[in-house]
C-alpha cells in the first residue's frame, strides 16, 4: 500500500504542475490520496495492532502532511511581500490569463526586471507556448540566478528539452531509455563470452 | 494530419497491438463505408489514434470487435473494431481536413500536386458535405475553415514564432478533442488537444525544414538559421514532456496502455526519427 501511495504522490507531486493551468485538478486528486491514505491508516490502527507501529510512519513527517504543507505555503502568500507585479501573480494564480498578460505589456521595456520575465513566462506556458516560455524563463534565470523559483521553472524546461519527459518521473515504460541497441548487444555478448568460458562446450 | 502520432509498437504488448491494428481497420472500415473508397486512401496513424483517444475517454463508448477481411490484406483475416461514436466522429474529421488540405494544395504547391490535387478535390467535396450534415460535423468544419484561414494568414506575414505558427493547429485539435468533453474533464482534455495540435503541427515543419530551405516556402524554422533542428527537437520534446503530464490527470476508461505508450514513446521517437532519417525513408508504412 505504501508502493501504491508513493507512486501516485509522485505522479500527481505538486512540483510537476508549477504554474500549470491543471495544477487546482491535480491538487484536489493529492488531497484525496491524502485523505484515502490517513483513512486506511486510521482503519488499520483501530482494527490490528500489529500494523500499529507501521501505520504513522508517513502521516508523522514524511508525504502526508509535508505535501500539503509546502505547496500551501509557496503558493499562498509569500510572494505577495516584495513582488512587485503581486497582482500579476494574483490574476495568473486566478487563470485571468489575458488580464494578467494586458498588465505586462504596459511595463515599459526598460522596467522590465527578471520578475517581469518570469511571470511573463509563466503566461506564455498556460497558454501552451512552450518556446516562448522556456525563453522568458531563461532571461529571468540569466538576470536574476540566485532566485530559486526563476531557476527551478529554467531547469524544468531545460530537463524536458532534453529527455521529452518532466523531472522527477521515472515510470516503468521510460526505464529502457538509458541503454540503446548498442549497449545491450555488447552486454549480450559479453553474457555469451562468460558463459562459454565457465561452461566450456555449448552447455549454455 | 500527417501521420506522426503512432505508439511505439516494440514496447506494446500482443494484445494492445492488436487491440490498435482493430481500431485501425474499424477507421479504415468506416472510411469506406460512409464515404467510399478514395476516403480509405487517406487512412492514417493521427485518426486512428484520435478514434482510440476519443472511446478512451468516453464511458459510453462500448467497442465490440468482430473477424473480417480487407482488400489491402487478402489472405488474412483480421479483427475489426466495429463502428462506434469515437470511429465515426475521427472519420468525419479526417473528411473534413483532406479537404481543405487539397483545396490548401492547389492554391500554392507545385504543378504535379496542383493537378493531383484537383483530380482528388470532387471526391473529397462530397465526403465533405456528407461528413458535415450533423451538428458535430458542421462544427469540426467551422473549425477546420477557421484553422486555414488563420494559417494562411500567419504564412503570409511570414510569422517568425514557432509558437504562433502553431497556434492554428492547436486550436482545432484543442477543439475537437474536447469536443462534447464533460465539465470534470474539458480542461484537461483543452490542454492535451492544443497541446497535440501543437506536436502536429511543429513536427510536420521539422520534417519538411530541409525541403522548405531549398525551395524558399515558409516553415517557422528556418527562421532560426543553423539551429533550426535542435530548436524544433527542443520545442517538440517540451510538448511531450507537457502532454506526458497531462495525461496523468486524465482518468481514460479504456486502451491505457496503448494511449499512454503513444504519447510517452512515440511521440518522442518520430521526432527523433524525424531528425535521424537520411534523405531516403519518408513516413512510417501503413500496417
Amino acid at each position: 500500500m505504501k508502493k501504491a501511495y508513493r507512486d501516485l504522490v509522485r505522479k500527481y507531486h505538486p512540483d510537476k504542475y508549477v504554474d500549470n493551468p491543471l495544477a487546482d485538478i491535480a491538487a484536489e486528486k493529492m488531497k484525496d490520496i491524502n485523505a484515502a491514505y490517513d483513512q486506511i491508516q486510521k482503519d488499520r490502527k483501530a482494527g490490528k495492532s500489529s500494523y500499529g507501529s507501521t501505520g504513522g510512519y508517513y502521516n508523522a513527517g514524511g508525504y502526508g502532511g509535508g505535501y500539503s504543507g509546502s505547496y500551501n505555503q509557496n503558493y499562498g502568500g509569500s510572494y505577495s511581500g516584495q513582488s512587485r507585479f503581486a497582482d500579476v501573480r494574483r490574476l495568473i494564480q486566478q487563470n485571468r490569463i489575458a488580464e494578467a498578460d494586458e498588465i505586462l505589456d504596459g511595463v515599459p521595456e526598460y522596467n522590465r526586471n527578471a520578475e517581469w520575465y518570469f511571470l511573463k513566462g509563466s503566461i506564455y506556458y498556460r497558454r501552451g507556448w512552450l518556446g516562448e516560455a522556456s525563453r522568458c524563463f531563461q532571461r529571468a534565470y540569466q538576470m536574476e540566478p540566485g532566485n530559486q523559483e526563476y531557476a527551478a521553472a529554467y531547469q524544468r524546461m531545460a530537463y524536458q528539452q532534453q529527455h521529452a519527459s518532466s523531472p522527477g518521473r521515472n515510470t516503468a515504460g521510460t526505464a529502457f531509455y538509458g541503454c540503446d541497441c548498442c549497449d545491450c548487444c555488447t552486454a549480450l555478448m559479453c553474457m555469451d563470452c562468460i558463459g562459454d568460458c565457465l561452461c566450456g562446450n555449448g552447455c549454455c | 494530419m500527417f501521420g506522426y502520432i503512432k505508439p511505439y509498437r516494440p514496447e506494446l504488448r500482443i494484445r494492445e497491438d492488436e487491440e490498435y491494428r482493430a481500431v485501425y481497420c474499424g477507421l479504415c472500415k468506416e472510411l469506406g463505408r460512409s464515404f467510399g473508397l478514395f476516403a480509405r486512401m487517406t487512412l492514417s496513424y493521427d485518426f486512428a489514434f484520435m478514434a482510440m483517444f476519443l472511446s478512451a475517454i468516453d464511458e459510453e463508448i462500448c467497442p465490440s470487435y468482430e473477424k473480417c477481411s480487407c482488400i489491402a490484406h487478402p489472405f488474412r483475416k483480421r479483427c475489426r473494431c466495429c463502428e462506434n461514436g469515437a470511429i465515426s466522429l475521427s472519420a468525419k474529421a479526417a473528411m473534413i481536413l483532406t479537404y481543405y488540405k487539397l483545396k490548401d494544395d492547389i492554391a500554392d504547391k507545385g504543378f504535379g500536386k496542383k493537378i493531383a490535387a484537383a483530380v482528388l478535390l470532387p471526391f473529397a467535396s462530397s465526403a465533405r458535405k456528407k461528413a458535415i450534415s450533423d451538428e458535430n460535423g458542421k462544427y469540426i468544419n467551422e473549425a477546420a475553415k477557421k484553422m486555414m484561414e488563420e494559417q494562411k494568414k500567419l504564412e503570409s506575414e511570414n510569422c517568425d514564432i514557432s509558437d504562433m505558427a502553431a497556434q492554428p493547429t492547436a486550436k482545432f485539435l484543442e477543439k475537437l478533442i474536447s469536443l462534447g468533453a464533460k465539465e470534470e474533464n474539458e480542461r484537461i482534455l483543452q490542454r492535451f488537444g492544443y497541446l497535440l495540435g501543437r506536436y502536429i503541427y511543429l513536427c510536420d515543419a521539422l520534417d519538411d525544414l530541409e525541403d522548405d530551405r531549398r525551395k524558399g516556402n515558409y516553415n517557422p524554422f528556418v527562421f532560426c538559421g543553423e539551429e533550426g533542428t535542435e530548436n524544433a527537437k527542443a520545442v517538440l520534446f517540451m510538448t511531450v514532456a507537457e502532454l506526458s503530464d497531462d495525461l496523468e490527470l486524465l482518468e481514460l476508461k479504456r486502451y491505457n496502455e496503448i494511449i499512454e505508450n503513444t504519447v510517452r514513446l512515440g511521440l518522442k521517437f518520430e521526432v527523433e526519427r524525424i531528425i535521424n532519417k537520411k534523405g531516403g525513408e519518408k513516413n512510417g508504412k501503413s500496417l
